[in-house]
């Protein structure tokens, strides 16, 4: 099984994933599937919350919901991408589709490096992680 | 002792003074007079004009005109020819117009004779075209305005109609002449047009009024009017100048505005049911696809089952206010419903939406058994969870939620009160308007309050919002008490039907 697969492949340090998402549960989805891999999960509810744990940390993996109470996704990935050159950042939203303008600019700009439209499969979101 | 005129000298006067040149012919058409105006005209004296023929003292470029015969003709029939034209055209000269009569003249010995009097007409003519010139001018103007440009008499009567007006009503301005203008505005506004004039000497100067106009296929038109009173020299009203214009076209862009706004509404609205639908649809999909992988300890995986099942009844409440906002239907059956457990259960289907450091108070100020509504029970639910939902994402970083019930005696209070931000102001209006939401906010489509007003209406309550101190909002609710509850028990079997 994949998910095993990269789980039993954790053997280096663990990965560090930031999930920004203003609804509870889906944060907790985020959380129960890569916690399961070994990453390191941190949850966000909104933009201001992700600035400031962006401040002293640095993760592997972000993911970013498009439509936060406080400010626009693509917005925060911009400068989430300024502050960690290095992170994986996904995009997820129920709102855009993947072929959506914004996206495939956000994409082409290399803003996000990747979309998941919601409801999306778990082993998109453990492929974007690790 | 009365004076004697002394006609040779009023000849003289005359002679002398007049403006128009003169000749008297005898019947072989010599010259027998001409007065001091035709010899200055012609440039000649005296005696370089008496005695000659016709045609020796008029110039050359008068010769198109048969005024041989014309002279002839006159001192044989007697009769006055009067007022013709001759054009004078020669090189280098600008052209000249001249009027013209010839009477007949009876001289000594019984003989025919004739008085050719000519008007030099130029300028009088120049300036007749200048008028008419003007007059095209401002007619093309009338003509080609796209307002209903109308002149009535001072009754009301119209004189003249425009293109534009022919155009709007079907009317022909043949039709239309001598008509009151009354007559084309609908009723009852047709009374405004008559009584504005039956007062036009002493109404005030203008009138500005939309009034319907009756076209000639029967249907009306809206029209903004403006009607102006003419005055004459003397300060007398002669009429009316009325402009009018065709709101039609106006009002189909402004219908077609109203449309696209409605599209756009439509199209924000699809966003956020989009958006509302797939997030509890991830929470699910993603709870069941850990609980297949078998990933994470049994707590979790029972906590998996608690999501799917919550994800889909979050979905399913969505769908149930979106048809209730499609088929608003009206509320047949009713029954005695507890509030306390509706706002119990609607606290935990929006608990998910309360923020860490959210405290809940309970303020009842009756027993519990006293506080049921007559209504719907599943509708009010829908209608706390709304309610409690917007108070708790109205405080992100947690805070007070109190809810407080009370009886009236004939209506049951409650109250949900956050401790938020509070509503701008200018929000307050809109805040129950469908689709009405903030982009701020993700999470609300806009239907939830607006949902929830309408389902109050449709119980025989009110629902409004007002302030709380220091800082926050209040949501207040009046439902009709089941009639178990009332103060004094009135007989009202079956309730509200």
């Amino acid at each position: 099984m994949a998910a095993s697969a990269a789980r039993d492949a954790g053997t280096g340090p663990r990965r560090r994933v930031l999930a920004i998402d203003d609804d509870t549960d889906m944060c907790w989805v985020l959380k129960s599937v890569l916690e399961g891999l070994g990453c390191v999960v941190t949850v966000a509810h909104c933009g201001r919350q992700a600035l400031e744990l962006l401040g002293g940390n640095s993760f592997d993996a972000v993911f970013v919901d498009l439509r936060l109470p406080d400010i626009e996704g693509i917005q925060l990935a911009e400068v989430i991408r300024s502050s960690q050159p290095r992170a994986r950042i996904t995009a997820i939203s129920g709102y855009y589709s993947e072929d959506d303008p914004q996206i495939a600019e956000a994409i082409r700009a290399m803003t996000i490096s990747g979309f998941l439209a919601k409801p999306f499969d778990i082993e998109t979101v453990i492929a974007a992680a690790t | 002792m009365s004076m004697k005129l002394d006609y040779e000298t009023f000849f003289h006067a005359i002679n002398a003074t007049i403006p128009s040149s003169f000749l008297i012919f005898d019947d072989k058409l010599r010259v027998l007079m001409a007065n001091q105006n035709f010899l200055e005209k012609s440039c000649r004296n005296l005696n370089q004009t008496l005695g000659r023929h016709l045609h020796d003292v008029l110039p050359a470029a008068f010769r198109d005109i048969p005024l041989d015969q014309q002279l002839h003709k006159v001192m044989f029939s007697g009769d006055t020819l009067r007022r013709q034209r001759m054009t004078y055209r020669a090189p280098g000269v600008s052209t000249r117009f001249y009027s013209y009569s010839i009477c007949p003249l009876k001289l000594h010995g019984n003989c025919s004779g004739a008085i050719l009097v000519m008007d030099d007409i130029t300028d009088f003519l120049c300036l007749s075209d200048k008028v008419r010139e003007m007059q095209l001018h401002l007619g093309s103007v009338v003509e080609s305005a796209a307002d209903l440009i109308i002149s009535t008499d001072s009754a009301g009567k119209i004189l003249t109609w425009n293109a534009a007006s022919e155009k709007a009503t079907g009317y022909s301005a043949p039709d239309m002449r001598g008509k009151p203008l009354a007559r084309l505005i609908d009723k009852p506004e047709n009374t405004e047009v008559e009584a504005w004039f039956r007062e036009i000497s002493r109404a005030q100067q203008r009138r500005s009024a939309e009034w319907p106009m009756i076209c000639a296929d029967g249907n009306t038109i809206p029209v903004s009017w403006n009607l102006s009173r003419m005055t004459g020299i003397n300060g007398e009203v002669t009429g009316a100048v009325v402009v009018g214009r065709n709101l039609l076209e106006q009002r189909a862009l402004e219908a077609q505005v109203r449309q696209a706004e409605k599209l756009a509404a439509l199209g924000r609205v699809i966003g956020g049911i989009a958006h509302e639908i797939r997030n509890p649809l991830g929470v699910s999909s993603g709870a069941a696809q850990l609980l297949k992988r078998r990933l994470g300890s049994p707590e979790l995986l029972d906590e998996c089952v608690d999501k799917i099942i919550g994800g889909i009844k979050r979905a399913s409440l969505i769908v149930d206010s979106l048809l209730r906002f499609a088929r608003p239907s009206r509320i047949r059956e009713t029954e005695a419903v507890d509030m306390v457990q509706v706002l119990r259960n609607a606290l935990m289907f929006a608990s998910g939406e309360s923020a860490i450091g959210t405290t809940i108070e309970w303020d009842v100020q009756a027993p519990p058994q006293s506080l049921h509504a007559e209504g719907v029970q599943n509708l009010l639910e829908l209608v706390m969870i709304n309610l409690i939902t917007n108070a708790f994402q109205s405080m992100p970083n947690g805070g007070v939620l109190r809810i407080r019930l009370q009886s009236t005696g004939t209506e049951l209070l409650i109250e949900i009160a956050d401790t938020g931000s509070g509503i701008p102001e200018a929000y307050v209006s809109k805040v129950f308007d469908p689709f009405f939401t903030t982009w701020k906010d993700s999470r609300r489509s806009g239907l939830g309050l607006s949902v929830s007003h309408s389902i109050v209406l449709q119980h025989g309550g009110s629902i409004d919002l007002r302030p709380a101190e220091p800082h926050g909002t209040i949501f207040a609710l009046r439902l009709p008490l089941a009639p178990a509850n009332l103060a004094h028990h009135p007989a009202q079997p079956g309730a509200r039907a």
